[in-house]
Parts: C-alpha cells; structure tokens; sequence
C-alpha cells in the first residue's frame, strides 16, 4: 500500500509540471499588462517602465517561467504583482475560506444524499423515488449562484435572519462564522445533493440487480441488514470516486459564490487576480488547486480498496 | 378552538420562532456598534503605502488617514491642509508653506517641518517608487523641478523650483497622488513601507485582507476651523469608526444596503437604482462628477486616418440622446474634456460638430467609403459605457457607417488604449482638477507616448502653453482654443459628464456630496438613534 501510494505520488508530479507551464502560459496568452494596471492613469512611461523591470516582465518568457519554477520548487510561490504580498502566504490565508464552505458543502450534500439516493433506489419507482430523482434534477438545472441569489434574498434581506456580507473565522467566533458561511454552504450543497444523489441511487440500483443481494435476501436477511451489510459497502465505491472529483471541482466552482456573499476565499483571489493580471498570483492558485485536486483525489484512490477489495493493490 | 383559531396559533408560533431565531442570528452574526458606520468597498485596497501601490479605491481610504500640505477644494482648487498657509515669490519658484500649531502625528509626536522635507524627500527617491515623482523631478515634462526643499524654521518649509511652474499646487493636491506628510515610524530602519503614521482624521486600525478595513477616529486630530470643503477644510469626523467592508459584487452590495448590514454604497451600481427605490429606506444620491465619458478615434489606422471618416463618425453622435440613455444616472451632453461644473468650462465647450446624419452620409460618400467595418471596443465590466456603445453602434448605423461592437475584459481594453490598438474606443476617465491635466492626458506626440489620442502640433503648443500660463483668465482662453482644435482634429470626442450614485441606508442622516466623488466619510452624519 505505501509504495502503491509513492508511486502514485511520484506520477502527480509530471502532473504537476504540465499544470505549471499551462497556467504560465495560458495567463499570458491573455492580453493584458500588469504593469500597466499598476500604474494606473498617470500615463508616466519612465513609471511604467519602471513597474515592467520591478516585475521582471521585461525577462524573456522562458527566463520568467525557470525562474518561477526555481521558485516553486523552493516553496516560494513569487510576490504579488498588486499588493506585493508572498503568493503562498497569501493562498494559505485564503484557502482555509474555500476550503471550509467546501468541506461542510460536501458533507452536508453527503449526509443528504446518500442515505436518500440509497432509500430511493431501495423504494424504486416508489413516491420517495420520484421525489427524490424529481428533487436531483431540479437541483442540476439550477446553478449554485442563483441558488445562492434566492437564499440571500430569503435569508438574508426578507426574513434577515443571517448575514448578507462579510466573514468571520471559526478562530475569532465560530458561532459568528457558523452564521456567515450558512447560506454559501447550502447554496453550493444544493447542487452536490442532486449529483450525489443520483450517483448513490445509481450504483446502489446495479448492486441490488447482482446474485448475492438476491442470494442475501433469500436467506431471510431483513431489508435493513441486506442494505448495509451487502448493498451499501459496495455501491459507496463509484459514490466516493464522485465525492473525490465533487471536492475539487467545487474549489473551482466556489468563485462566485465567494463574490454574492463577499467570502475572502481564494476563488475570489484568483478571480481578482485574473482580472488584475497578477500573474504570480493566478500561477500560484490554480498550481495549488491542481495540488489539491491530484491529493483528494489521491486520497481517494488509497482509500477505494478499502470498500472494493477487488481493487486492492 | 376552532380551526381559525387554530391557524392564527401556529402562525403567532412561527411569528414567534421566526423572530427568535432571526435574535438568535444576529447575535451570532454580531451587530454594528453604535457609532459605526458601515461601507461597501468594490475591492480591497491595494496597500497602505499612499501614492506608491495605490488604485481607485485605495485612494479613497487612505485619504481618511494621511494628508498633505494643501488639499482640493469644492472648487478643484488648492487649498491648505496641513499647512496654515503659504507664499509664493515674486519669480514663481520659491514656496514657502507654514504649518498650521498644534498638529501630531497619530503616535503622538508633533508635526513639524523636518517631518514635512523627510516625507518629500521620500517621496522624490526614485527608490520610494511614487508615481507621481516625474510630475515633481523634471522627467515628467510638467515643467516642474523641485531644486530645494528645506526647513525654513520649525514651522515652515521652503520648496524651490527651477522654474515657476502654476500647476505646482494643484499636482501637489492631486488626489491621486496624495503627497502625504509622514512620521518617519512609517518605514522601518532599512526604510521599508510598515505602515502610515500620518495626520488624518483617522487612523488605520485593522486591515484584514480581501474582508474589510476599519478606521478608528484619531483623538488627537485638529480639524480646520472652516466647515467641509472638497477634500480641505475642517475634516471633524463625526464617526467613531468606519468598517469599510470588500463587498466586490454589486447584487451582494445592493442587498447589504437593502438587509442593513451596510450603511452607505459609494459609485452604486445604476441597475440597482430600482430595487434600493423600493419601500423607500435607501436614499440614493446623485453626484456631478468631474470624470468623463469619451468615444476615441485612432487616426493612425488606416481607415480613420481621413479626417472626413472621423467627421462623419462625429456627425452621426448624438450626444444628447447619448447622455439620456445613460442607465438610470441622468446627466446633461458635454463635448468638452472640461466637465461642466468646472471653473474653465465656458460657453465655448458647448461647440461640437453637430448632429447631422445626412452631412455624415454625405462625407462618407465623398471619402468613398465602402462598408468597411468600424469596430467599437468598450469593457464589459461598465455597464455605463457598454451601454453607450450600443447606442453609439446604432447612430453609426443609422448614419450608413458598419459598427460593430468588440467587447473585452477592463484589463485588455486598457492594454489596447495604451498601446493605440483600437479604432475606436468607449472609456471614461476620472476627474482631474485642472482641465490641463485632462488634456495631457489625450494630447501630446505620438512618438514619445503610444496612447496619445490628440498628435496635432496646434493643440499641443496650446495645451503647453495652458500648462505655463499663470492668469487664470488667459488660461480659460487657451483651453477654449485647444478645445476647439480637439473639436477639428475629431479623434477625441467627449460625450458627457458622468455623475455617480450613492446609496445611503436608513443609518446615514447627512453626507454631503462633492465634484470629485470621492468618499470623505468624515462629513456623515449618523441618524439619532443610530449613535
């Protein structure tokens, strides 16, 4: 298993590098001047030229991306352009933002939809079936950030029952954070719920069609100890690959929710970045969500033999 | 009980709940303090080092905590801030500014002249990298060069110029490049930006990155006798303390405004103008601005290099249905680069190629134009101008000319007007105090700025000598002249001059409006029962 996982770890790093050069690349296939924003409408050339030496942008490309690379591999992710902050200390404050709404976002959607996708699949072409697979695909057709819209206008501005604005960590009053990530969280669950849900009553429908869960039941199993004894441990495998992908994903697509509720996540940074042309910045944050991307699901991969042992290394 | 009374139960039940758990919320969300006033920012500030990594909206804050000598006034004029008072020799080069008694730094320590050269100097080292420093070291082409600058007694500083120059104050005010007086406890030993230890009516308490900034009221602070003027005059802040919170989506600003949760929207977007109108809670106040909205030509391209082209183009503007569709900010036509509400706008500033669809036609025809496409660039990130552009498209349209509309990011859009990538251009720029630094903004040769709109030898010896002149009179001539030039050369067609809306909650009792727009949060006045 460790050196299942070593390996695996070594292959994400050629992963790794093709995500650099692309974002490194991609960024400045956008037109656009840094220094130029800096500057701003003074219309100084010797300030803009300035700015461009002070930036390196008058580097050639390839200087730019080995000296970037250099700095990667140090742990140093560069400086931003607009604040002059380190990259790394700036992601590393914004990622706990993203990263808790995500968390809670994917537990929620998964203590939502799994044992409802499950029951669904049990009780198929029942009621709770069609509420439930009606439900899934209004919850598809209607993306996070109108989701998001409607529960602000509710929650926020109709019933002001939680904060429309601003954010407060768990560290500093966690009651307070509890109450401002709220909306966010189910706004983004809303979406996962649905994409879980059917991909639990899927996988779960294709277990109960096999020989042992009719074998189980016609040893006299009850309902309940078919379902978790031999249903659920081996429909949750294709679930958890799901929730694997779901998390990353959502750290992508967090951005504009980050922007209707003002949460200082590092969606936002990156978007803020992309339009500033901070190019230290969008390199580090989309090389960090790669990162992550490639440890979740990691992470995933170590922990699917854990319910299929056919998959056991 | 009956079923009536039944029902008006559970709904008295969920009245009640509903109301405990909206109690229950908002203390676990918190509520403002009393003396607090609330303010979406569209962006987080850039850094706290004044002038030197700023934008739009860092300048907006920090002109609450540092100050300089002189400042703008409800005019554009200079006037004094920090300094009580100044003279001026009888060559024009040699100023001396003395210092209003009684002033501190927001450590405590007493502001005095040595404090006043250590921050110019500061300022003018290459190394500080002030943006504005070309305006002041003679590499800029202002015309100004500051030979000296020293301490002429305790309260009193001397600056030389190598040549009396009469944009020295007015630079010197500028607001964007807020030529702050600092305590040299700003930097640190090896001369590092820590942060501002300055004179404003506020200091920097709390900068929590990407979330909000908040000021606290400096105690120490001596506010001008004189009432509130432009961004001079008595700063006596009213207001224990301004969360300035990063709000960058305007829905989400809109309903902040409309929840409570803030108290005061400055440059509110207009397609929220009919949502905050409803019930009546939010006020929303209009401000001429001194900012204005362009259509730019580039002569240098191929097909607009004939002047009778960009003579149709401007036949075919109508200005005044232009300036009527602006969204919901109403505003009035001006063709000049000098907004309406300045001291130099004259009668002359009206004149405009007319609107004349069958004279643009006809110049079409004589140009032997052929259907060429005219392509319009505008950003998408300002509904404003967007929105002109389509009205501007359909004039051209309408006139036989084939626009079409090109969209891009601020950031590309900008890069192309920089680089003179474009035929024509939809933008705005924002006020400046005196129309000479407008215009240097548009006119001037080609070969030494690549964004240079107006390269037309006439308007550049006026706009040089608008620069040099002294008497204001003769400069009001000089700049009806370049004006009239601008008009000829047809690359600069100014529309009108945009106003800006700000949305005030229930919270707000007074806040004053001014010609520059910027927020002077000092002059809000909260309502009685919000203090």
């Amino acid at each position: 298993m460790i050196r299942y996982a070593l390996q695996r770890l070594v292959l994400a790093v050629p992963t790794l590098l093709i995500a650099g050069l692309l974002v490194f690349l991609l960024i400045r296939l956008v037109p656009g001047d840094p220094a130029l924003l800096l500057v701003g409408d003074l219309g100084d050339p010797a300030a803009l030229e300035q700015a461009r030496r002070d930036l390196g942008l008058d580097r050639p490309l390839p200087e730019q991306f080995l000296r970037w690379l250099g700095g990667v591999a140090g742990g140093d992710l560069g400086r931003s352009v607009t604040t002059g902050e380190p990259v790394l200390a700036m992601i590393l404050e914004r990622f706990p933002v993203s990263a808790q709404v995500v968390l809670a976002a994917t537990l929620l959607a998964a203590l939502v939809a799994i044992p409802a996708g499950t029951v669904a699949a049990w009780r198929q072409d029942g009621p709770f079936d069609h509420a439930a697979v009606g439900l899934a695909v209004l919850g598809l057709s209607v993306p996070s950030f109108w989701s998001g819209l409607l529960i602000l206008i509710l929650f926020g501005v109709t019933l002001g029952w939680l904060p429309t604005i601003g954010y407060v960590s768990p560290a500093e009053d966690l009651a307070a954070n509890l109450a401002h990530i709220a909306m966010p969280v189910a706004a983004l669950a809303l979406t996962e719920v649905a994409t879980l849900l059917r991909m639990t009553r899927a996988a779960t429908l294709e277990v109960m069609r096999l020989d042992y869960v009719t074998h189980a039941r016609a040893k006299g199993l009850s309902d309940a100890a078919v379902l978790s004894r031999h249903v659920f441990p081996n429909a949750f495998g294709p679930t958890l690959t799901v929730l694997g992908l779901i998390l990353g994903h959502l750290l992508g697509g967090i951005v504009v929710l980050e922007k209707i509720f003002g949460l200082p996540g590092m969606g936002r940074l990156l978007v803020d970045a992309i339009f500033q042309r901070d190019y230290p910045v969008v390199q580090g944050c989309l090389l960090f969500i790669a990162f992550v991307y490639v440890g979740v699901n990691l992470l995933v991969d170590l922990l699917y033999p854990l319910f299929d042992p056919r998959v056991r290394p | 009980m009956g079923a009536g009374g039944g029902r008006r139960s559970r709904r008295r039940t969920g009245r009640v709940i509903g109301a405990a758990v909206a109690g229950a919320l908002a203390a676990l969300a918190g509520t403002a303090a009393a003396a607090e006033l609330r303010v979406v920012l569209p962006s987080d500030i850039r850094s706290t080092n004044a002038g030197v990594n700023r934008d739009q909206v860092t300048d907006w804050v920090l002109h609450h905590v540092v100050e300089g000598l002189v400042a703008l006034d409800g005019a554009l004029r200079p006037a004094p801030l920090l300094a009580e008072d100044w003279t001026v020799s009888a060559d024009g080069t040699v100023y001396e500014f003395r210092l209003r008694d009684g002033l501190t730094f927001h450590n405590g320590a007493p502001v005095t002249a040595s404090e006043v050269v250590w921050s110019w100097r500061r300022l003018l080292d290459p190394a500080t990298r002030w943006l504005c420093r070309s305006w002041f070291d003679g590499s800029g082409g202002t015309g100004i060069r500051v030979v000296g600058l020293e301490a002429a007694g305790p309260g009193t500083v001397r600056f030389t110029l190598e040549r009396p120059n009469p944009l020295f104050l007015t630079r010197m005010a500028h607001a964007v490049c807020l030529s702050g007086i600092l305590h040299p406890d700003s930097v640190d030993g090896a001369g590092r930006w820590r942060m501002p230890v300055a004179t404003g009516p506020y200091r920097l308490a709390d900068w929590r990155r990407g979330r909000e900034v908040t000021l606290s009221r400096f105690e120490g602070y001596r506010p001008r006798p004189q009432p509130a003027d432009g961004l001079a005059g008595g700063r006596d802040a009213m207001v224990d303390t301004l969360r300035l919170m990063v709000v960058p989506d305007g829905t989400a600003a809109k309903y902040a405004v409309l929840s409570g949760a803030a108290d005061l929207w400055p440059a509110a977007s207009a397609e929220a103008v009919p949502r905050l109108s409803e019930g009546g809670a939010v006020r929303l106040m209009e401000e001429e601005t001194a900012d204005v909205a362009v259509l730019l030509m580039r002569d240098a391209d191929p097909l607009l290099s004939d002047p009778r082209i960009r003579r149709a183009v401007a036949h075919a503007l109508d200005r005044a249905e232009i300036a009527r569709s602006t969204l919901f900010a109403r505003t009035d036509a001006n063709p000049s680069a000098v907004p309406r509400a300045s001291r130099f706008w004259t009668p002359e500033h009206g004149a405009a190629l007319p609107h004349d669809p069958a004279r643009a036609r006809a110049l079409l025809a004589e140009a032997g134009y052929d259907g060429q496409p005219l392509r319009i660039q505008v950003s998408r990130d300002n509904h404003l101008y967007l929105n002109d552009a389509v009205v501007i498209q359909a004039q051209l349209r309408a006139a036989g000319l084939n626009a079409v509309i090109e969209t891009y990011d601020w950031a590309t859009q900008y890069r192309n007007y920089q680089a003179g990538d474009y035929q024509l251009s939809v933008m705005g720029f924002s006020g400046r105090p005196d129309p000479t630094l407008m215009y240097e903004t548009f006119v001037g040769d080609r070969a030494q700025r690549a964004n240079v709109v107006v390269d037309e030898p006439g308007a550049v010896a006026l706009l040089a000598r608008s620069a040099a002149e002294p008497d204001e009179a003769e400069r009001k001539h000089l700049l009806a002249d370049l004006h009239a030039r601008v008009v000829e050369d047809a690359t600069l067609l100014a529309l009108y001059t945009p106003r800006r809306l700000t949305a005030l909650g229930p919270r707000v009792a007074e806040y004053p409006g001014w010609a520059l727009a910027m927020p002077r949060l000092w002059t809000v006045r909260l309502a009685e029962d919000a203090r």
